[in-house]
């Protein structure tokens, strides 16, 4: 059979398979609801993880100034602050890109979201790069900071070093994969591009 | 509320009259088993896009470009990429039978488009939707003569493929190319 032929055919079963019902339309509503439930919930997951970067700061250099004695911790909990204002600005900035108007042509919707996506990258890899020196910085301190010279104000300040610390590594480790993600969005769009343009 | 309405009435109407370019594109984009989140994520597209909807192309070219480029962008909630599995262009071909029935050429077109690069898959996707070079440039933003050549690319490909021909067209892209 030649190409017409298969061509016609196709074009045949979707006539016989469209049947355009109000129970479809209701059914596209339904659809409709669920997806747009998810991504209200997606949204929000993402305004409170912005929310909390921001309510954590907060705490940490609270922390720094009023509950920790002197020594490495107090200096460790503001860089906690920092990198965690940091994520947050990084965040909120990011959360801007999301939208897209999906009604341009293939080659200008893509373009823009490799433009966006390409931003984005650049701005995760910078909140990742200040995130690793906050968190080499702290290591360093654990290691070589200021001590008190007192037991028990010791012992607390050593366990406050190394909770902040812990905290700093799993941010670094959740940035590392937000970052790969990022890079492979980035990555898929150039070559969708590309073949746009063979 | 008016406006609510009207826009309501609209996106009924637009679903009712291109359910299944809709279905067709998520057909082509989707393992089964996601072609339901995809066809999800299309509508809310549509429905996000419907105010804004200026009525200067065609109903049928807006869907297509909300669909298309959604489904070309569409990734799993969890950030996995969605796509199809199948063998590279430059595999064997498999095992068919003469195909006689309607609904295993429909088969064999299915398979092809699923062998071809998210673009390729589009631009031919398209042609089979028997669209005007000139409404696949608009969807697309190629000119029209690039549409024709890249049209004329892929149909001597799956004629290669298909209708008796061996030597595959090395200028058509596979996902895997």
């Amino acid at each position: 059979m030649e190409f017409e032929g298969y061509k016609s055919i196709w074009l045949n079963e979707e006539k016989r398979t469209s049947s355009p019902s109000p129970a479809s339309v209701n059914s596209a509503r339904l659809q409709l609801l669920r997806s747009s439930a998810y991504r209200d919930w997606e949204r929000t997951r993402e305004k409170s993880r912005i929310f909390f970067s921001f309510l954590f700061a907060l705490s940490a250099a609270g922390a720094a100034f009023a509950a920790l004695p002197s020594g490495t911790g107090p200096i460790a909990a503001l860089l906690l602050a920092a990198a965690l204002f940091i994520q947050g600005v990084t965040g909120s900035i990011g959360a801007f890109l999301v939208s897209r108007e999906s009604d341009r042509s293939i080659q200008d919707y893509l373009g823009r979201a490799h433009r966006h996506a390409t931003f984005r990258f650049r701005l995760e890899r910078l909140s990742q790069a200040s995130l690793l020196v906050v968190t080499a910085v702290v290591l360093g301190l654990v290691i070589a900071g200021p001590r008190p010279l007192e037991s028990p104000t010791l012992e607390m300040d050593r366990a406050a070093s190394m909770l902040i610390l812990t905290a700093l590594l799993v941010m670094a480790w959740l940035k590392a994969r937000s970052v790969a993600l990022s890079r492979q969005i980035r990555q898929e769009l150039e070559g969708y591009l590309e073949e746009l343009e063979r | 509320m008016a406006g609510r309405d009207a826009t309501e009435r609209f996106f009924d109407e637009i679903v009712a009259a291109n359910q299944h370019r809709i279905r067709a594109i998520a057909r082509t984009y989707a393992p089964p088993n996601e072609r339901q989140d995809l066809c999800q994520e299309i509508l809310l597209q549509m429905w996000k896009g419907c105010r804004g909807f200026r009525r200067e192309s065609a109903t049928s070219t807006w869907v297509y470009r909300v669909a298309l480029n959604t489904a070309i962008t569409y990734r799993r909630k969890n950030g996995r990429r969605v796509d199809l599995r199948c063998a590279s262009l430059d595999g064997p071909l498999p095992e068919l039978e003469a195909p006689s029935e309607p609904a295993a050429q429909v088969q064999i077109l299915e398979e092809f488009l699923h062998l071809l690069g998210k673009i390729d898959r589009a631009i031919f996707l398209l042609y089979l939707e028997d669209l005007r070079y000139r409404d696949i440039s608009n969807i697309t933003g190629l000119t029209e003569s690039h549409v024709g050549v890249r049209i004329n690319r892929l149909k001597t490909a799956f004629r290669e493929r298909y209708c008796g021909g061996t030597v595959w067209n090395s200028k058509v892209t596979s996902r895997f190319g």
